[in-house]
C-alpha cells in the first residue's frame, strides 16, 4: 500500500492498532484506572493554580488527553494539565482579565487554540528541532523558579488569607507578605498536613502516588477539625460542589483585540510545551526503546489544545509525573491514555460528592508539593560543577523567571546559552605538535624536553571550527606565533579537528597565509575535513591558499615541506625531529 | 614605562618618538585630511538631520581624543557616513530633524554610544565585535550606502526633505515629481558629482572635494544661487562649539539605548577596518579594546562639545596613511585646520549650495559598496550569501529604523551557524559490519561481531546536538536486538556540556536497564575533566573508559567470553 506512510502520518495509531490484543487491553485498563486517579486531585490543584474554576483542570484531563494519546507518536505520553503551563495562564492572562471570571476562562480557551494552531504548525513544517536551542540548562532554571513561583503564590491559601491576584512574582510576595497576619491557624494545620504526608509519602512508598495520599490525609484532617472545632470557626473552605462529569462545550474568545493581545503569551505557551513535551516523550523512549517522531508528537500535541479548546480544556501538555506512573503501571499502548480520560468521567460521577468538601488550604499544600518537585537543586550543583558558564545561564534564566514577565523569560535564557555557547566555541584550542620519535607510528605529541620543535616548521593542531566568532582567538594566536618564533616561517596546521570553516574563517586562514608569504614563510594544511574542504573550493580560496600546500596525509606533508626548508638552518640544527633529516650530513658546529 | 601608564595615556608610547622629520611629514598629512574633512563634514552633518556647522564641532575636540587615547596612530577621527545615517535614522521618530530637540537626542546618542565603547573597552569585551560577522556588515553597509544615496536624492533635486517616511518612498515621490524640482540645484549636484569624478579619475592627487566646494560656493555666490531659490549652508556662528554637560532625560535615554548600542558596534567596525589596514601596512600592533577607549571618549567629547556621534573615518584614514602621517599629530594638526577654520573662514562657507554637500555624501559611498565580497559568500558558503541578503532585505525594508537590520542580521547569522552544528559529522559503524575500528585485536571471538556498535562523534556534544547524538544510539539498540555495547569514540569531540553530561547519564541508565553498556574510548582530557567534575565517570564506571578503540575491544573480547556476568534482562525472561 503506497499510502501508507501519508495515512500513517494523518492517523498515526494506525501503527499501533493491530497490537491492541487482550493483553495489552487489560494492562492498558489498569495504568489508565491508575491514571484517573492521579489526575484527579492534580486536575484540580493545576485549575485552581490557572485562576480557573477547578472543574477545567479535569475537562482538561478528557477530550486534550486522549486526541494527544490518539494523535501523538509516544506510546506511553500523558498529557493533560501541568503545573509550569498553569502557572503561565495565570501569570499571562492575569493582566487581561480576573482569574475565575468567564471572560478569564475564555481567553485561557483562546490561549488553547492558539498555542495549538502554532504546535499543529511546527510539526507540519516540521520545526520539532528547534527545541534544540533550549539548553538543558535554561529548561532547569526556568522550570526552578516555576516551582518557586508557585509555592509563594499558595501561601496565602495555605494561611488561609485573601491576597488578591498578581501576575508578578514581587507581587505576590508582597501581597502575601502583607496579609501574613491574618493567618487561620487551622488552615494552615490542614495544609502543612497535606505538605507532610505528601513528602512523607513521597520519600517512603512513592509508588502509593503521593499526591493522592497527601489529598486524602488533607481531606480528612479538615473533616476531623471542622468537626471538632466547627465549621465557621476553623476559616478552611471546601471546593464546594462540582459541575457535571462531562466536559461541556466551549467557544474560545474570538475577538480581534484578544487575539492580539494573545500571541506573545501563545508563542510562550508554545515553546514550553513543546520543549516540555519533547524531552518528556524522549526520556520515556529511551526506556522504552520506542522510535520516536518529535514532529508527529507536535501534531498531537497541536491537535488536542485546539480541540480543548472547545472541549473546555485549558492549554494542555505533556505531563512529567503522569506519564512516568503510566508506564510505571505497565502501559502498553496509548489506549491507557484514552481509558483514562473515560475513568475520569466515571470517577468523577461516583466521586463529585466527596471531591465538593476538597479543603483548599490542601489544594495549596498538593501545589507546593508539586512546587517543590520542580525546584531541582541536584541538577543545579551539577551545573556548578561541570562549568561557572552554564551555571550562569541557570542563574539567569532563573531569576528573569522571577523577575520578568514570564513570556519572555526563556528567550533570555536561550539567549544566554547561545552567547555562552558561541563564547565556549569562540576559542577553539591549539596546540604545537611534534612527530614523536619514541612512537612506532612516530604519532604527533606535544613538544617537551626530549621532543624539540623544528626551528623552520610550526606544527599546530586546531580543535574547533574558525568561524567569524573564532577568527579573532586564532588570529591573534598566528599573530603571537609569528612573532615569538620568527624562525619557524612555515605552519603546518593539522586540520583533522577543525569541524567547520565559514567565509570568515576562510579569510583568517589567507590572510595568514598572504602574510607568512611577505615574510618567506608558507601556511600549509593536513587533514581538511571534505565540508571543510568544500567551503575552501567554492569560495576560491584554495588556488590563493595553493592546492599545492594541501595535503591529506602527516608523512606526505612533512616530507614535502621538508624539501623546502631553508638548508643553511637545517645544516646548522641539532633537533633533526623528521624521519628525513637523517639524509642530511651531522650538524656542523659553527 | 610601566604597562598600565600606557593604557590611560596610550599617547605616551608615540609621544618620545617625535623627531623635526615626523612633525614635518605629520603636518603634511594633518593639512590633506583637513582639507577633505571640512568639506565631508558640513556634509555628513546634514546626513545626520543636524544644522552642517555642527560636523566642523565633531571634526575638533573628538578628532584630537580619537588620536591621543586610540591605539591607532592613522585613524582619523570625525562625522562619518554611516555612523551619521544610524544617528538620523534613531533620531528621526522622536524629533523634527533640525529642531532643538533633535540636536539634543544626537548629542545624547553620542554620549550613550560612547559610554557603550568605553565599557566595552575597559572590559576588554573587544572579542564580542566578531559576533558581527562580515557577510552581516557587508549586507548592512550595501543597504545603508543604498539608503544614503536615496537620502540624498532631494536635496539633489532641490526640494525641501519630504515627511521622513520610507526612503524608498521619498525617493518615489521625489522623481513623480521631478517636474517642480528646482533646476538650478539640478545643475550644482550633477556639476559637482561630475567634477568630483573626474577628480578622483584624473588627479587623484588634487583635494577634488575642497577644489570642487571653493568653485562652486564661487559659482553659488556670483549666481546669487541663494536669491534664486536655492539652499544653502547658510550662516555659521562664528567661534567655538561651547563645552557643556549633556542634558539628562531618563526618557530618552532608555529610548535611545537600543539605537546607541548599534551605532557603537557599528560605528566601531568601520574604525575598526581602517585601524587594522593601517596596522598591517605599518607593521605595528593594533590593540582593539584601547581602540574602543580612544573611539569612546571621542564620542564623549563629542557629546560635550555639543555635537553628533564621531567615529574612524575609512576614506579620511586612508588618505592619513597615503600622505606619510607617523603620529597622532597629523590628526592634531587637522583638528587645528578645523578650528581655524571656525574661527576665520566661516563666512566663506556660507554660500555653499546644499546639492554639492549632497553629492560629496553621494561620492563618498562608493567606498562603501563591495558587491564583490558578497559574491564570494554565495559561492563559499550559502549560510553566509544568506545572512548577507537577509541582513541587506531587512536593513532596507526597517528603514529608517535601520539598526533592526543589523539586529535581523546577527539573529540570523548565530542561527544558521547553530543550526548548522545540529546535526554535525557523525559515523556509526553498525555491530554488523565486517570492519568494526581501524584496527580490532585479531583473536576478537565471533561473539563480539553483532554485540558492538561504534560511534564516531566529530562536534562538542552540547545542548544544540544532544538529541541528534541521542537518536543515534537508540536507533542502533532498536535494530540490533543482540546489541550489548556501545562504543564512543571520542576523538573527535573538543568539548562536553551540561546538556550534554544529563544525556549521557540518563542515555547511560537507560541503556543499562535493558542490559547495554555505553563506553567511551579516547576521550580528550579536556572532556574527561567534565566527566569526572560532574560524576558522570562513577555513573558509567571507571572500567568503561579506554585510551583507544583497540584497548576498549580488547577489554570487550574479556568480557563477552563470561556473558554469565552481565546477563541481558530480555534474554533471561
Amino acid at each position: 500500500m503506497p499510502a501508507q506512510p501519508y495515512l500513517r502520518r494523518l492517523l498515526p495509531f494506525l501503527a499501533w492498532w493491530p497490537r491492541v490484543d487482550r493483553k495489552s487491553l487489560r494492562a492498558d485498563a489498569i495504568a489508565g484506572l491508575i491514571g484517573a486517579v492521579v489526575v484527579l486531585p492534580q486536575g484540580v490543584a493545576y485549575a485552581t493554580l490557572a485562576g480557573l474554576p477547578p472543574e477545567y483542570g479535569l475537562y482538561c484531563a478528557m477530550v486534550p488527553t486522549a486526541i494527544a494519546a490518539l494523535f501523538g507518536s509516544s506510546l506511553h505520553a500523558v498529557s493533560g494539565p501541568t503545573n509550569a503551563v498553569s502557572l503561565m495562564v495565570l501569570a499571562m492572562l492575569t493582566p487581561l482579565a480576573v482569574p475565575g471570571s468567564s471572560g478569564f476562562v475564555s481567553m485561557a480557551l483562546t490561549l488553547a487554540l492558539m498555542s495549538g494552531l502554532l504546535m499543529l504548525a511546527m510539526g507540519f513544517f516540521r520545526l520539532g528541532v528547534l527545541v534544540n536551542f533550549i539548553s538543558n540548562g535554561v529548561i532547569v532554571g526556568f522550570t526552578s523558579a516555576v516551582g518557586i513561583i508557585i509555592i509563594v503564590s499558595q501561601i496565602s491559601q495555605l494561611f488561609g488569607t485573601h491576597s488578591g491576584h498578581a501576575s508578578q512574582f514581587y507581587e505576590m510576595l508582597h501581597n502575601t507578605i502583607a496579609h501574613l497576619n491574618e493567618v487561620h491557624p487551622w488552615a494552615l494545620a490542614v495544609g502543612i498536613l497535606t505538605v507532610v504526608a505528601g513528602a512523607l509519602t513521597k520519600r517512603y512508598a512513592p509508588r502509593m502516588a503521593p499526591m493522592l495520599v497527601a489529598t486524602v490525609v488533607g481531606t480528612v484532617a479538615a473533616l476531623a477539625i471542622n468537626f471538632a472545632v466547627g465549621a465557621e470557626n476553623t476559616g478552611i473552605r471546601t471546593l464546594g460542589a462540582l459541575p457535571g462529569a462531562l466536559p461541556p462545550l466551549s467557544l474560545p474568545d474570538m475577538r480581534g483585540a484578544t487575539l492580539t493581545n494573545l500571541l506573545a503569551p501563545a508563542f510562550a505557551v508554545t515553546i514550553l510545551s513543546v520543549t516540555q513535551a519533547i524531552a518528556i516523550v524522549r526520556a520515556v523512549a529511551i526506556r522504552s526503546g520506542q522510535r520516536i517522531d518529535t514532529n508527529q508528537e507536535l501534531i498531537g500535541q497541536g491537535l488536542s489544545n485546539i480541540a480543548g479548546a472547545f472541549f473546555s480544556g485549558y492549554p494542555s501538555c505533556a505531563s512529567v509525573n503522569r506519564c512516568g506512573i503510566n508506564y510505571e503501571s505497565g502501559a502498553r499502548t496509548p489506549l491507557s491514555a484514552v481509558l483514562s480520560a473515560g475513568f475520569l468521567v466515571l470517577l468523577l460521577l461516583v466521586l463529585a460528592p466527596v471531591a465538593a468538601l476538597l479543603p483548599h488550604p490542601a489544594i495549596a499544600g498538593l501545589l507546593v508539593l508539586a512546587g517543590w518537585g520542580l525546584i531541582d537543586i541536584g541538577q543545579m550543583r551539577m551545573y556548578l560543577r561541570t562549568s561557572r558558564q552554564e551555571a550562569a545561564v541557570v542563574a539567569a534564566t532563573l531569576l528573569a523567571t522571577l523577575v520578568m514577565p514570564i513570556a519572555y523569560a526563556i528567550l533570555v535564557g536561550v539567549m544566554a546559552s547561545l552567547v555562552v555557547y558561541l563564547h565556549r566555541t569562540s576559542r577553539p584550542m591549539m596546540r604545537s605538535l611534534v612527530p614523536d620519535s619514541r612512537h612506532s607510528e612516530r604519532q604527533l605529541a606535544p613538544p617537551g624536553e626530549e621532543l624539540p620543535e623544528c626551528p623552520q616548521l610550526k606544527i599546530l593542531s586546531v580543535e574547533g571550527s574558525i568561524y567569524f566568532g573564532a577568527v579573532d582567538h586564532v588570529e591573534s594566536h598566528f599573530d603571537t606565533l609569528r612573532e615569538l618564533t620568527r624562525e619557524q616561517r612555515r605552519l603546518l596546521l593539522i586540520s583533522r579537528n577543525i569541524n567547520f570553516v565559514d567565509v570568515a574563517g576562510a579569510e583568517a586562514l589567507l590572510r595568514e597565509a598572504r602574510k607568512r608569504r611577505w615574510d618567506n614563510g608558507q601556511l600549509y594544511l593536513q587533514g581538511l575535513r571534505q565540508p571543510v574542504e568544500n567551503v575552501l573550493k567554492n569560495g576560491g580560496f584554495i588556488e590563493e591558499l595553493g592546492p599545492e600546500n594541501m595535503f591529506r596525509g602527516k608523512r606526505e606533508a612533512i616530507a614535502a615541506i621538508f624539501a623546502q626548508l631553508d638548508r643553511a638552518i637545517c645544516a646548522r640544527c641539532t633537533a633533526r625531529i623528521f624521519q628525513e633529516c637523517a639524509t642530511l650530513p651531522p650538524p656542523r658546529e659553527e | 614605562m610601566r604597562a598600565s601608564t600606557l593604557r590611560v595615556l596610550p599617547f605616551l608610547a608615540w609621544l618620545p618618538g617625535i623627531t623635526r622629520e615626523s612633525l614635518r611629514l605629520d603636518a603634511v598629512a594633518g593639512l590633506t585630511v583637513a582639507l577633505v574633512a571640512i568639506p565631508q563634514s558640513l556634509a555628513y552633518a546634514q546626513l545626520a538631520g543636524l544644522p552642517p556647522y555642527y560636523g566642523l564641532y565633531a571634526a575638533l575636540i573628538p578628532t584630537i581624543f580619537g588620536a591621543l587615547f586610540g591605539s591607532s596612530s592613522q585613524l582619523s577621527t570625525g562625522p562619518v557616513a554611516l555612523t551619521s545615517l544610524l544617528t538620523a535614522a534613531s533620531i528621526a521618530p522622536l524629533a523634527a530633524a533640525g529642531s532643538e530637540q533633535y540636536v539634543a537626542y544626537a548629542i545624547s546618542v553620542a554620549l550613550l554610544s560612547g559610554l557603550f565603547q568605553l565599557s566595552f573597552g575597559v572590559m576588554r569585551l573587544g572579542v564580542l565585535m566578531n559576533l558581527l560577522s562580515h557577510p552581516v556588515l557587508m549586507g548592512f553597509v550595501n543597504a545603508a550606502a543604498i539608503l544614503i544615496t536615496l537620502s540624498q536624492v532631494p536635496a539633489l533635486f532641490g526640494v525641501a526633505p519630504p515627511a521622513r517616511g520610507h526612503a524608498v518612498i521619498d525617493t518615489w515621490h521625489v522623481l513623480v515629481h521631478a517636474a517642480e524640482s528646482h533646476g538650478y540645484s539640478v545643475l550644482f549636484g550633477v556639476t559637482a558629482i561630475t567634477l568630483l569624478v573626474a577628480f578622483r579619475r584624473y588627479a587623484p592627487r588634487l583635494p577634488g572635494v575642497l577644489i570642487c566646494v571653493a568653485l562652486l560656493t564661487a559659482a553659488s555666490y556670483f549666481l546669487d544661487y541663494a536669491g534664486n531659490g536655492g539652499r544653502i549652508v547658510g550662516d555659521i556662528p562664528r567661534g567655538l562649539p561651547a563645552l557643556a554637560l549633556p542634558r539628562f532625560s531618563l526618557e530618552a535615554w532608555i529610548e535611545l539605548l537600543p539605537a546607541s548600542f548599534v551605532i557603537a558596534v557599528i560605528s566601531f567596525m568601520e574604525a575598526m577596518s581602517s585601524a587594522k589596514i593601517a596596522a598591517i601596512k605599518t607593521a605595528t600592533k593594533w590593540d582593539e579594546n584601547q581602540e574602543l577607549i580612544g573611539q569612546g571618549l571621542a564620542k564623549l567629547a563629542a557629546a560635550f562639545s555639543q555635537t553628533m556621534p564621531v567615529s574612524g573615518s575609512f576614506s579620511r584614514s586612508a588618505l592619513n596613511l597615503a600622505s606619510g602621517a607617523r603620529t597622532g599629530i597629523s590628526s592634531i594638526v587637522a583638528a587645528l585646520c578645523v578650528l581655524l577654520t571656525l574661527l576665520f573662514f566661516t563666512p566663506l562657507l556660507k554660500y555653499l549650495p546644499l546639492p554639492v554637500l549632497a553629492a560629496i555624501i553621494v561620492m563618498a559611498l562608493t567606498n562603501l559598496i563591495n558587491l564583490r565580497s558578497l559574491r564570494n559568500a554565495w559561492r563559499a558558503s550559502r549560510d553566509d550569501a544568506i545572512a548577507a541578503l537577509l541582513t541587506f532585505a531587512a536593513t532596507i525594508a526597517f528603514a529608517p529604523q535601520i539598526q533592526n537590520g543589523i539586529f535581523v542580521g546577527i539573529l540570523v547569522s548565530l542561527g544558521l551557524f547553530i543550526y548548522r552544528r545540529m546535526r554535525p559529522n557523525m559515523a556509526v559503524v553498525e555491530p554488523a559490519s565486517a570492519q568494526l575500528a581501524r584496527e580490532t585485536p585479531e583473536d576478537m571471538p565471533q561473539a563480539l561481531r553483532g554485540a558492538v556498535g561504534v560511534i564516531h562523534f566529530d562536534a562538542s556534544l552540547v545542548f544544540v546536538n544532544v538529541s541528534y547524538f541521542e537518536s543515534a544510539v537508540l536507533q542502533l539498540e532498536r535494530r540490533y536486538p543482540g546489541l550489548r555495547f556501545v562504543l564512543v569514540s571520542g576523538s573527535g569531540i573538543n568539548d562536553l556540556d551540561a546538556s550534554g553530561v544529563e544525556m549521557l547519564a540518563s542515555l547511560c541508565d537507560g541503556l543499562r536497564k535493558n542490559g547495554i553498556e555505553l563506553l567511551f574510548s579516547a576521550v580528550k582530557p579536556r572532556v574527561r575533566s567534565v566527566f569526572d567534575r560532574t560524576g558522570l565517570t562513577q555513573r558509567i564506571g571507571t572500567e568503561n573508559f579506554f585510551l583507544s578503540d583497540y584497548a576498549a575491544f580488547v577489554a570487550l573480547a574479556g568480557r563477552i567470553e563470561r556473558p554469565s556476568d552481565t546477563p541481558r534482562p530480555a534474554d533471561a525472561d
